[in-house]
């Protein structure tokens, strides 16, 4: 039987490391893809994602399962980006990676690596709240409800903020792709 | 419904967050204004721009092991932080508490046989049958270097001393 996120966490509260090292092994695809999309840098990605799971082991003995645990971890990295974010811009745009998932021509893959930058840009040009709103709803499929959750704000604000993003990112691409 | 107030309600909209009672309200406008359609179709293609792009990769080799020896070093600090001084109660021979008993057992017996050659030698390794420093030993030492030397340098003064200690030793 796969024991649930929120046993593992309390386990963790009560210092079983164990218990801490499935949580990293289950949710790191997630968190670092969080990370990376909202910072675009795999180092940067990579700090946040390590803190992110630090703070989870730091917070264990607080933790209450009233609330799901991957809200709880959508939270401290969201607020951890949002954080990073203020404190250091901007973010590098050059060194996006490569694709590996498939093995498109050399022209295809210029044009994948043109789009990503465009779009790279089109998120630079947001404030990190909204950069954060476009990555919970668009790459994460969550809900206003959870993205509210997560970000620690109101579903009216999440509204807000995801509507003025959106004119934002149509008027930045439309001037980068001039 | 002014345009304005349709506006507002379309990113819900787009997304499926709009009460069920304000969707005919807004289907209803769409139908007739061209202008807040517009804004809709906008609204639905950069959904389109955003499909497919920015693609993850892979998490990073050893992401997790980095991780857990943070972990291990915030949960149990002393177990990995060095010690710049010796702690209180400190004991010289604890290493030999931490071996296995055959390696204490090999460790000691060692050290004895150590002691036995050092005793029945008695200075056999350095001095000859007549109790002169052997030839052997001044290679070993090194003195022969000083041979033939000029008298008054240092390698003369040297070899005094070293005669010196050698007829001191004979004497006793």
């Amino acid at each position: 039987m796969v024991v649930r996120d929120e046993e593992l966490m309390l386990a963790v509260a009560k210092g079983d490391l164990g218990a801490f090292d499935e949580l990293v092994l289950r949710h790191q695809r997630f968190v670092w893809g969080i990370a990376f999309r909202f910072l675009g840098g795999p180092a940067e990605a990579e700090d946040i994602a390590q803190e992110a799971f630090l703070k989870l082991l730091e917070a264990a003995p607080r933790y209450r399962p009233t609330a799901g645990f991957r809200t709880y971890l959508y939270r401290i990295v969201s607020r951890l980006c949002i954080d990073y974010a203020r404190k250091k811009r901007p973010i590098p745009t050059d060194g996006l990676p490569e694709r590996t998932d498939c093995s498109p021509s050399p022209a295809e893959v210029l044009v994948i690596k043109e789009r990503d930058t465009e779009i790279r840009r089109a998120l630079d040009a947001l404030s990190s709240r909204q950069r954060m709103v476009v990555i919970l709803k668009y790459y994460e499929g969550l809900r206003y409800s959870e993205i509210a959750q997560a970000m620690g704000t109101t579903v009216k604000a999440v509204e807000r903020l995801l509507g003025r993003a959106r004119n934002t990112l149509q008027s930045s691409l439309l001037r980068i792709r001039k | 419904m002014r345009c304005r107030k349709i506006i507002s309600y379309l990113n819900a909209y787009v997304d499926g967050e709009l009460p069920e009672r304000q969707r005919p309200i807004v289907e209803a406008h769409l139908a007739k204004c061209a202008v807040c359609l517009k804004r809709l179709e906008d609204i639905r293609s950069l959904e389109g721009s955003l499909n497919d792009t920015l693609h993850v990769p892979s998490v990073p080799d050893g992401f997790v092991t980095r991780v857990m020896r943070e972990a291990r070093r915030i949960e149990r600090p002393e177990a990995t932080m060095a010690r710049p001084f010796p702690p209180m109660g400190w004991n010289p021979l604890r290493w030999i508490t931490e071996l296995s008993a055959p390696m204490r057992i090999a460790a000691c017996v060692t050290m004895l046989l150590a002691c036995i050659v050092g005793l029945t030698m008695d200075g056999g390794l350095i001095l000859d049958k007549q109790g002169q420093v052997s030839r052997s030993a001044k290679n070993l030492h090194g003195l022969e270097w000083f041979e033939p030397t000029p008298s008054g340098s240092i390698g003369s003064i040297y070899i005094a001393m070293a005669a010196q200690t050698n007829e001191e030793g004979n004497g006793q």
